[in-house]
């Protein structure tokens, strides 16, 4: 009898075990994904595609968390050889779930860099919540700049509001602000655009998250919030670009009054 | 549905916004390292020609592989653009690319010119505030972060098609045009021929009745391969050319140039034949019916449930067919209630009834004559697509394939290929473009981007 290793026994607990069959088959194209013959991976490659995408099929939640499962607990077995871990994350990319978020979670931190990168892709397309935790537990811990701006944007890109001050934090950095800027316009919250302000004209990413941060107040139904933010730039932004972006985004939305909350302005106080 | 009906873009040259050339801008442009060879002379105004410098448009080439040489030649030429400075991942390209820019001046002021910097980093060639606008014909998937980077940073693009790698991005270069007011023109130059454009005008004013089919030829690339790894040659940033895509051992057939294959074979870099040929022909079927700011609702993969064709169709039902022989090898065929349009590459156009062909859509006297039904609409005219660019950007005026309709177009590139791979098909909403029904699918509408290439 085979023995399962201990994540596996703990998603099989958290999960429930997946069907034996599915199990078969990704571990009959393991082999066949790190064929030491290159050229021979590909077909062994579209058939776990192939799996992948039967499973993701609309109606097949239950299939599709069933190979997410094995998927996962494959990804996470050091014992498989690395060319068929990566082509099974990028599987994940696209069809896993809740499920495959611990194994995913952990390779995030994995030494082989190429492995880390996959499944931090993986982690961002994730729709579980517990995707954007896992991904803002790590961006506590990287050290890298290169996965610290994976992580940035990933988190951005999941407009993940409880990482602003981890963001802010980074604005200082020549190698990660740019990053870190374009995440907060994403996440255009009142507490992203307060830290954008300062470092406007610092960089140019910044005024360009400013205006991504007003088209997104707007498009949320929120003009005034957008118009302060639009006015705040025509005034204060050195680049000519982002001077008339907010003066055409000016012209877009009705004109009231300025809410300095979301506009990052400081608050009155009270007489 | 904006119809994009207007009168050809004039030969207006307005005074366009930017700053221009100045010795101190190009020196302060040029500091970086990869720009230090290219320390320029000054340059005599006879090399440009009647036009002055303010009017003259500050360019920068993003990409010297195979489609820029026409570009380059084309820019070079004209006496309202300096070209100044080029940019490759590839040093023997840039290179090359630097000293064919330098030659022609030379040879058209007759002096040494050397004023075109060569850059490896695109950041540092849109950094320079003297460069206006910017020629992207690098891999799909480097055109929507170079695309929107420039229009953030107050630069004109002119892309090559298809204009995205992902649906999203599409949206976001959209977008970002009409934030930032830029001239940016996608590289479906069909559009800017003769022959398709009246393909269109006929389709378009109801000259064949209501359309039902469309067949059109893409051909078929070789399958993506799995490659061995090969040393990287010197001078090349294999990283950097890999760029937002998932990391893969370098191998020359990965990466090569090809009509025929190379990179356009492989997945991570686009949509294969639907992004490649696909982006043109579905362009002019997107033109023809109408569709510029909409598009079809219904994908369905070659092989689904016994599926000849691929197959997209409209929401009136039309369908388009995907590599199904068209009549007398033509490119596309628009087959209507009352007749039928063939059309190809090389001014070829036929039409049942024949008369159609032979009707000059600016001709007045021609147009009173037409057939009942016709629907008076007159289609944007350009009879050259780079030309047409330019002459927008002096204008500031929208040329005839912008963001939007390059957005458009390209969307069917990316369904078609995402039914494709998936194997299913998809429904598509064109209003709220989103795919119903499927949330994995949905994912395929961006891709995640590889650290540290995330621009966008």
């Amino acid at each position: 009898m085979k023995v399962l290793n201990p994540l596996q026994k703990v998603m099989d607990k958290v999960f429930g075990s997946p069907s034996v069959a599915e199990r078969q088959a990704v571990e009959a194209l393991i082999p066949k994904l790190a064929d030491p013959e290159v050229k021979n991976r590909y077909a062994a490659q579209m058939e776990l595609q192939d799996l992948a995408s039967d499973a993701s099929k609309p109606g097949n939640s239950r299939k599709r968390k069933t190979l997410g499962k094995v998927l996962a607990a494959k990804a996470a077995d050091a014992k498989v050889p690395q060319p068929a871990r990566v082509w099974i994350v990028r599987q994940l990319e696209y069809m896993g779930g809740d499920e495959a978020v611990p194994a995913l979670a952990k390779l995030l931190g994995d030494k082989d860099a190429e492995l880390a990168e996959c499944a931090r892709r993986a982690l961002e397309k994730n729709p579980a919540s517990s995707a954007t935790a896992a991904l803002r537990k790590a961006l506590g811990k990287a050290t890298d700049p290169v996965m610290k701006i994976g992580l940035i944007n990933s988190l951005g890109e999941r407009g993940d509001t409880k990482s602003v001050a981890l963001f802010a934090k980074e604005l200082g950095s020549p190698k990660t602000g740019p990053t870190a800027a374009l995440a907060l316009g994403k996440v255009a919250n009142s507490a992203a655009v307060e830290a954008l302000w300062p470092v406007l004209n610092k960089f140019p990413e910044a005024g360009e998250a400013l205006i991504n941060a007003a088209a997104a107040l707007k498009a949320k139904g929120n003009a005034e919030a957008a118009r302060a933010i639009y006015e705040r730039l025509a005034k204060e932004a050195k680049s000519p670009a982002v001077r008339g972006a907010a003066e055409t985004g000016l012209g877009k939305v009705p004109a009231g009054k300025p809410a300095a909350k979301a506009a990052g302005g400081k608050k009155k106080k009270k007489q | 549905m904006s119809d994009h009906s207007r009168k050809p873009a004039g030969a207006s040259r307005a005074v366009c916004g930017g700053p221009r050339m100045t010795r101190r801008g190009f020196l302060k442009g040029a500091t970086g390292a990869a720009a230090i060879a290219a320390f320029p002379t000054i340059v005599p105004s006879s090399v440009f020609g009647a036009s002055a410098p303010n009017n003259r448009i500050g360019m920068g080439l993003i990409g010297m592989g195979l489609m820029m040489n026409s570009h380059l030649n084309k820019m070079v030429r004209r006496d309202d653009v300096q070209v100044l400075a080029v940019c490759d991942v590839d040093r023997g390209r840039r290179e090359k690319a630097k000293k064919q820019v330098e030659e022609a001046y030379s040879k058209q002021a007759g002096v040494t010119y050397k004023g075109c910097a060569a850059y490896h980093e695109f950041e540092e060639l849109l950094a320079r505030d003297d460069i206006d606008a910017v020629v992207i014909a690098t891999p799909d998937h480097w055109h929507a972060p170079i695309s929107v980077m420039a229009m953030r940073r107050g630069k004109d693009v002119y892309v090559q098609k298809p204009m995205t790698l992902t649906i999203r991005e599409g949206r976001i270069m959209s977008d970002t045009a009409r934030q930032y007011g830029r001239i940016l023109q996608v590289g479906s130059q069909q559009r800017s021929e003769r022959a398709f454009r009246k393909a269109a005008q006929i389709v378009r004013n109801g000259l064949i009745g209501k359309v039902h089919t469309i067949y059109t030829n893409l051909g078929e690339f070789p399958p993506p391969q799995t490659l061995p790894e090969e040393p990287i040659p010197e001078g090349f940033d294999y990283d950097r050319w890999l760029g937002p895509t998932p990391w893969y051992p370098y191998n020359s057939l990965r990466v090569k140039g090809d009509y025929g294959g190379g990179w356009r074979c492989f997945w991570d870099y686009g949509s294969r034949k639907n992004g490649d040929w696909g982006a043109h022909h579905f362009d002019i079927i997107q033109w023809a019916l109408g569709m510029d700011d909409s598009g079809p609702v219904e994908f369905i993969p070659k092989g689904y449930q016994g599926t000849e064709y691929q197959t997209h169709i409209y929401a009136d039902g039309c369908k388009v067919l995907r590599n199904h022989p068209v009549k007398n090898g033509h490119m596309i065929q628009f087959i209507g209630e009352k007749g039928e349009v063939l059309v190809s590459r090389g001014d070829k156009l036929e039409t049942t009834p024949p008369e159609l062909k032979d009707m000059d859509f600016h001709d007045q006297e021609t147009l009173s004559d037409v057939p009942a039904g016709y629907k008076g609409i007159w289609l944007y005219v350009s009879n050259q697509h780079e030309d047409n660019w330019i002459e927008c950007i002096h204008a500031r005026k929208q040329p005839i394939c912008p963001a939007e309709v390059g957005h458009r177009t390209a969307t069917i590139c990316h369904l078609c290929g995402i039914a494709e791979r998936l194997k299913r098909p998809l429904k598509w909403d064109p209003v709220k473009e989103e795919i119903i029904g499927d949330p994995e699918a949905s994912r395929w509408m961006d891709r995640p981007r590889r650290a540290p290439y995330v621009y966008i």
